[in-house]
């Protein structure tokens, strides 16, 4: 019975082990961070000032919102790139609209890293991280998508993917607003 | 007759009495209204109870990040707009949840974690007692 029992604790350390050296590796590997379906929330009642002139209101609805945190120093930002331009030429003439928002970076850099990749959407100045406390935004990159009637109803935080953007802003693209 | 320390206890009685009573004008000073603490007073307060979400456990009133240093400016604005420091907190409670103040609310799920040392304390404590009692019990002695 003793034995019995020491061999349990034995395989119970072992596989505990195994989590702890091994889980680190593993999750690293996956190439994206999961999406969340939010419950829906007033998005914040400000407005985005953009780069190129105009604002956009964050509550106000009528189309739906992919706002991608991102910064010019931020490897996973780089990566997440392709996606976000394929997103962006499949939806952009449908009711969605992409903006990039600079986070913890110069403005002007952070636009010129998202032009020098090819990217084409609207790129806003946070000034003050204003929207970035108000959705609580913890780092980059981090994308939230707010739906046509200005609430926020998803959330990547991390990597981002076409595979995962797609089926969300389809379906919230024929939702009626 | 009386000794003399007596005496001597007697005589030195009501200088201690002056000097307790100086002391406790000097705290009721000390801890009285004062002069009312500035903005980046009460703004340095408000941020040293949160956290910096970016930072590896620092106060936003400590932190050296941009973000920490926007947090900054929003509560100072806020404070100035009239805010008291409960609700600046609420604000930014309600986006980040509790997790972004330094010294969360005992309650809800993650106040168990509470319970845990207390619950450790009381269990090893009993179980402590009641293996020194036992210690202390005669054993038995077989009859011869």
């Amino acid at each position: 019975m003793t034995r019995r029992r020491g061999g349990f604790a034995a395989l119970l350390v072992a596989v505990v082990s195994a989590v702890l050296l091994f889980g680190p590796a593993l999750s690293q590997g996956q190439a994206s961070a999961p999406l969340t379906r939010t419950r829906p929330a007033p998005a914040p009642d400000q407005t985005l000032p953009l780069r190129d002139g105009g604002v956009l209101p964050l509550r106000s609805g009528g189309q739906v919102v992919v706002l991608n945190f991102f910064a010019s120093w931020c490897a996973e930002c780089a990566q997440e790139h392709a996606d976000l331009a394929a997103v962006w030429s499949r939806f952009r003439d449908g009711g969605v609209l992409l903006v990039g928002v600079p986070f913890q970076d110069d403005g002007a850099r952070a636009a010129r890293f998202v032009r020098d990749a090819g990217g084409d959407w609207p790129v806003a100045d946070d000034r003050g991280a204003r929207a970035a406390l108000a959705l609580g935004v913890t780092g980059v990159p981090e994308t939230v998508v707010i739906d046509r009637r200005g609430r926020v109803v998803a959330r990547v935080i991390g990597t981002a993917t076409y595979d995962q953007l797609a089926p969300v802003l389809t379906s919230l693209r024929g939702a009626s607003p | 007759m009386r000794t003399g320390r007596g005496a001597g206890l007697r005589a030195v009685a009501p200088l201690l009495l002056v000097a307790l009573a100086v002391a406790v004008a000097f705290v009721a000073i000390a801890a009285g209204p004062g002069r009312p603490a500035s903005l980046d007073e009460r703004t340095r307060a408000v941020g040293a109870t949160l956290r910096c979400p970016v930072c590896a456990n620092l106060s936003v009133a400590e932190a050296p990040s941009g973000l920490a240093g926007d947090m900054r400016a929003r509560i100072r604005a806020e404070l100035a707009a009239g805010h008291s420091p409960d609700q600046v907190r609420a604000g930014f409670v309600a986006v980040y949840g509790e997790s972004i103040l330094l010294d969360p609310p005992r309650h809800g799920p993650e106040g168990l974690i509470w319970l845990v040392p207390v619950v450790a304390l009381v269990g090893g404590g009993a179980t402590g007692l009641r293996w020194l009692r036992r210690g202390r019990t005669p054993a038995a002695v077989p009859p011869c």
